[in-house]
């Protein structure tokens, strides 16, 4: 989705705001919500690696706090960001949120099924290749598949949509028109 | 088969001029045709293009025919159009 930026208060824009998409518009996408989106993963992945291993019980504590304070921290950043879109029913939203949202939905559903299938089938060549697994690791996995499919519209929500939006849009969208 | 509208399928239209026409913010805009104001912008812009039920709400609001506001071809500036001047 292309977002300009490039003097948004000024005589450009208001050129530009005569709805013809023009070649000229600049493509610009602050990256804070992908941030975000990384660093819960991060922060989830490093969280059960730590749960996972033997270490120094002072280190573990203090990896563990950092993991689930990006982990949590990063979940409600984009919560907070995309949280109407995502999740609110069709009396709340316009067609375009509509649109938008049930794109997301879309997509998550294709990433889930992706990682349900991937899932699946390494838990098979696991349990053919007559590996112990313990039930921690498969409640692990299980409760990680689930915290992510039920985050998945959020994520996809904020990683597709430009972060500068609010920004851009309240210069003007709020000021009578002189 | 099957293919819905793409974002490619821009739907031109005059709603930014209009809107300043009337004095209108977008905050107001948006209230008065149901959508929320983050639309508004994106309509202006020519990033969203809008259903048919909306482009007859902006119509009315406009008091305006539906091919006035919106067109499938770019809207020949008012400059260009009335004082036959190329911008």
């Amino acid at each position: 989705m292309r977002i300009f930026s490039k003097e948004a208060d000024g005589w450009w824009e208001r050129l530009t705001t005569m709805c013809r998409p023009g070649e000229d518009r600049v493509e610009v996408r602050q990256p804070i919500r992908r941030v975000t989106a990384v660093t819960s993963v991060v922060g989830y992945g490093v969280l059960m690696a730590v749960l996972e291993l033997d270490l120094d019980a002072f280190v573990s504590i203090l990896v563990i706090v950092a993991a689930v304070a990006a982990w949590i921290g990063s979940i409600y950043v984009v919560y907070e960001f995309r949280r109407r879109l995502a999740n609110a029913p069709d009396a709340e939203l316009d067609e375009r949120e509509v649109r938008i949202r049930d794109r997301a939905y879309l997509q998550a559903h294709r990433i889930g099924s992706t990682a349900l299938f991937v899932v699946g089938v390494a838990a098979m060549v696991v349990v053919g290749l007559d590996a112990t697994v313990s039930v921690e690791a498969v409640v692990d996995v299980v409760f990680s598949l689930g915290m992510g499919l039920v985050a998945l519209p959020a994520a996809v929500v904020a990683w597709t949509e430009p972060d500068d939006e609010d920004a851009y849009e309240s210069a003007d969208a709020l000021a009578e028109p002189r | 088969m099957g293919r819905g509208a793409s974002d490619d399928d821009v739907i031109h239209n005059r709603i930014a001029v209009l809107r300043t026409e009337r004095g209108l913010s977008r905050k107001q805009l948006a209230e008065a045709v149901g959508v929320h104001y983050r639309t508004i912008g994106y309509l202006e812009r020519g990033e969203y293009s809008p259903s048919l039920a909306l482009a007859f709400r902006f119509a009315r609001l406009f008091d305006l025919p539906i091919e006035a506001v919106f067109s499938d071809e770019p809207f020949v500036p008012l400059s260009e159009q009335v004082y036959h001047r190329a911008t």
